[in-house]
């Protein structure tokens, strides 16, 4: 079985391309009485940031985790690159080319903050009988573990155990270790959340080159301005369902946004 | 004290770092906590007692299928143990621990309660090798294991180990099958705490029911926590100061559970990682040591 897995860079990056990465069709996820995900359908164009926005409780980390595999989906269905994963477990989506971070930072910590690098850039190998014995500090590996240690700003601190680092870097080192799987989607789940405004821009750069790297990204985020300037497109969920898409502006400025979710103060920010 | 007494603790402590190592890949990288690693002691004890005295083979001949199959049990016990986890898991060992006593306590295929005698020590050339033959074929032993614990720890293997036990989502999320990955640890453990039962078996010679309680267990996961979860250096450090330390307090051994309970708690409470382990008191202390001296060095 071949598989192009992130390898593929677009050609003139940063642009979206028309072509569908990802398609959800009528996802479905129920907790008991709960319709956290009722029904929604979505896609995403190679290149694309979209940003997933809601109220607290509307069901993004849900669908996210629908999307990444740590949940199955009640009903509907998931198609990644033309490749139905509805039913896959999350390893294999993680070696198909999806990558996420967690809304509250998940770092391997008595791990260094390079071998926390190092775990993601054994996704495509982990599970093999024969790489288990195999060395992972090889020269040519560590030098593209430092690639991307480098790409995050992460140089200094590179060999310090994961407990010991401060939120900020954290988040980074999270995006760093998703990005070491080498995906062609990143699932970033309140990246910004716990960080200062200077740490908060420092990630905006960030997610941008990862952008240029034809790299599509799901944002959620409740920092507006943030979530406002990075996307292409802004998904609006309430209560399980989109009740909004469009460009950023389009979206500031839907009564029903604003009514459920931003507030009249919240379209100021939001523009 | 007399040369063989201290050569007697040597062995013996080099047999428990054997062990702990083995241990340490289950409780210190997937953190799949066992207290019942007496009953993956006593299979290897066992297997090479009725290989040498029923079947009749020598200690090198039997050694590797004692040691394979050491491996093929443990992953077995380990597939009950992939359903659970945290207090269920530690719930589970226990009580493969208890089965297995039981199993060699009430079958007489297992020599029942009187155990199974005459394990002889092995012989080199046909020569027999006595107490310091034996010590040094332990202190090989280990240096093997610690060898292969080294390159072990540089491998994927320990990382995507390592990310298992730490977070299961997020290593799932990293293409990590942890299941998988929990029964490696399985087999791996059981293989090195099977071979520490071989040593064990030839050097006491017999092997009974009662060796491998359930008190072993809190032993063997004491130490490794009081050396430090997930570091080699930890796990032989823990092996030999609670193996060595209790043979100079014999005056308290009726106290031995109350001492080793109490100190569990108090370094889970106030040293998590173990004295060794990483960011430990010791291994702090050695860092700093080693810097301040790099550092005046460099001056000079």
């Amino acid at each position: 079985m071949h598989l192009e897995i992130g390898e593929e860079k677009s050609g003139n990056s940063g642009n979206i391309v028309d072509v569908k990465i990802l398609t959800l069709k009528n996802v479905k996820k129920h907790f008991e009485g709960l319709r956290a995900v009722d029904g929604v359908d979505l896609t995403l164009n190679k290149g694309e940031i979209l940003g997933l926005i809601g109220p607290n409780g509307a069901g993004k980390t849900t669908l996210l985790n629908t999307i990444s595999g740590l949940l199955m989906p009640d009903d509907g269905s998931i198609m990644f690159k033309d490749r139905d994963i509805t039913l896959l477990p999350a390893f294999k989506r993680a070696k198909l080319g999806i990558a996420r971070t967690f809304q509250i930072a998940k770092p391997f910590s008595l791990l260094t903050a390079e071998e926390n690098v190092l775990v993601g850039m054994g996704c495509k190998l982990h599970g093999n009988i024969s790489s288990l014995f195999k060395n992972c500090r090889k020269k040519e590996i560590l030098q593209k573990a430092d690639e991307i240690i480098n790409l995050i700003g992460l140089s200094d601190s590179k060999n310090q155990l994961a407990s010991s680092l401060p939120i900020g870097l954290l988040r980074k080192l999270e995006i760093g270790r998703a990005l070491a799987t080498a995906p062609s989607l990143l699932l970033l789940d309140e990246p910004a959340s716990g960080l200062n405004n200077q740490e908060r821009n420092e990630l905006a750069e960030l997610v941008e080159k990862i952008r240029k790297l034809g790299i599509s990204i799901i944002l959620i985020e409740h920092t507006m301005s943030f979530v406002m300037n990075l996307s292409d497109r802004i998904v609006v969920l309430h209560r399980g369902n989109t009740i909004a898409e469009g460009t950023p502006q389009e979206v500031a400025n839907d009564p029903l946004v604003i009514e459920v979710y931003l507030g009249t103060k919240g379209v100021k920010y939001a523009s | 004290m007399t040369f063989g007494y201290i050569l007697s603790i040597a062995t013996f402590a080099s047999i428990y770092a054997i062990l702990i190592l083995g241990l340490n890949i289950l409780t210190g990288y997937t953190k799949q906590v066992s207290l019942g690693h007496a009953a993956f002691f006593a299979i290897g004890a066992y297997t090479q007692a009725l290989l040498i005295t029923k079947a009749g083979l020598t200690f090198w001949s039997a050694l590797p299928l004692t040691i394979l199959l050491s491996m093929i049990i443990g992953v077995v016990m380990g597939l009950p143990s992939l359903r659970v986890s945290d207090d269920f898991l530690v719930l589970t060992t226990i009580g493969l621990n208890f089965i297995v006593m039981g199993i060699t306590e009430y079958f007489d295929f297992f020599g029942g309660a009187m155990g199974i005698i005459g394990i002889t020590m092995p012989t080199i050339g046909g020569k027999s090798i006595g107490t310091t033959g034996y010590f040094l074929i332990t202190l090989s032993f280990l240096l093997l294991t610690i060898c292969i614990c080294y390159l072990f720890s540089k491998t994927w293997g320990r990382l995507a180990m390592e990310a298992t036990g730490e977070d299961e989502d997020a290593a799932q999320s990293l293409g990590i099958n942890t299941s998988i990955y929990k029964m490696y640890a399985f087999a791996l453990s059981s293989t090195f705490t099977g071979l520490a039962g071989v040593l064990w078996a030839h050097s006491i010679g017999s092997v009974f029911p009662r060796n491998f309680s359930f008190e072993m267990s809190v032993l063997f996961l004491s130490m490794l926590v009081f050396g430090g979860l997930g570091t080699i250096r930890g796990a032989v450090f823990g092996a030999f100061v609670l193996y060595i330390l209790p043979e100079f307090f014999r005056f308290i051994e009726n106290y031995r559970m109350l001492v080793y309970g109490g100190m569990l708690a108090m370094i889970v409470i106030l040293q998590p990682n173990g004295i060794l382990g990483r960011g430990g008191l010791l291994d702090r202390c050695i860092l700093r040591l080693v810097k301040k001296k790099a550092e005046t060095q460099e001056i000079s």
